[in-house]
């Protein structure tokens, strides 16, 4: 945990939220986009988890500081939670398009794109996705993102290299060479 | 983009992907403002006044933005290309 607000006299549970929200809003960012696959609503969610952060900030001092981070994500496992609960259980493994939808934007495209890319993810199962946005967007490792979520390492990996081979097979990266370099 | 294990993909494969990826981030990525508004409602709602929470704070965001549009970069290589055709 760097310093990175300073300050003397500066209030320390201030410091402590603005050197959390400074280190982890991206990786935390990053699992609930991953998770819910809607960029306003993991923004929403994301401001959620940090309320929560600053009304238990006497709960998080107390964790160690190497620690706070899965403290956070588990806070954000709840906030995902119960945001599905409130969507109701069914909606919350739907994808955000449907199906027909997304492979049809697929085969009109013909070559890669980040539109593309943007869709085929979005067709991932929620836990490949989930683990694929924490490490291409919240630039996390195998072993952080295992901690985090509560997974062996080597699960984490096994899923990220099936996340991208479906990616690679979704955007025809694998038969016809895909993307133009 | 380093965990790789358990499938193999093609030469090449994984370069192209790396790099499609990395534009995804980059356009996924919660932008700068949105970050800084966020952290101010926050602290709004706990009843912080604006007054008490110094600047300091920015320099980490121009850090991570930084280095959104060094990956942007490598994307771009590859996506624009096929965005113009």
């Amino acid at each position: 945990m760097s310093g990175v607000t300073g300050g003397q006299g500066r209030d320390p549970h201030l410091a402590l939220f603005d050197d959390l929200y400074a280190e982890q809003h991206r990786p935390v960012y990053a699992y609930l986009l991953g998770a819910v696959g809607d960029r306003d609503v993991a923004a929403d969610l994301l401001q959620e988890v940090f309320l929560r952060l600053w009304q238990h900030r006497a709960t998080a001092a107390a964790v160690p500081v190497e620690r706070r981070r899965f403290w956070l994500f588990r806070v954000a496992r709840n906030v995902r939670l119960d945001h599905y609960r409130r969507r109701g259980a069914r909606a919350a493994h739907e994808s955000p398009l449907p199906d027909g939808e997304a492979a049809e934007a697929l085969s009109a495209g013909g070559l890669a794109s980040t539109v593309d890319i943007d869709v085929a993810i979005a067709g991932l199962p929620e836990d490949l996705r989930t683990v694929l946005a924490m490490s291409a967007l919240g630039g996390m490792n195998s072993a952080e993102i295992g901690e985090a979520l509560d997974r062996p390492a080597g699960t984490v990996r096994y899923q990220l290299s099936r996340a991208r081979l479906l990616l690679a097979e979704e955007l025809d990266l694998t038969r016809t060479g895909g993307v133009q370099a | 983009m380093t965990d790789r294990s358990g499938y193999a993909l093609p030469e090449g494969v994984d370069e192209r992907l790396d790099a499609l990826l990395a534009g995804w981030a980059a356009a996924s990525a919660l932008p700068v403002e949105r970050a800084v508004a966020i952290r101010c409602r926050v602290l709004a709602e706990g009843g912080r006044q604006q007054t008490e929470l110094g600047v300091e704070w920015w320099q980490p965001f121009t850090a991570g933005l930084n280095r959104i549009v060094r990956r942007s970069t490598l994307a771009l290589r590859y996506v624009l290309p096929t965005a113009a055709a």
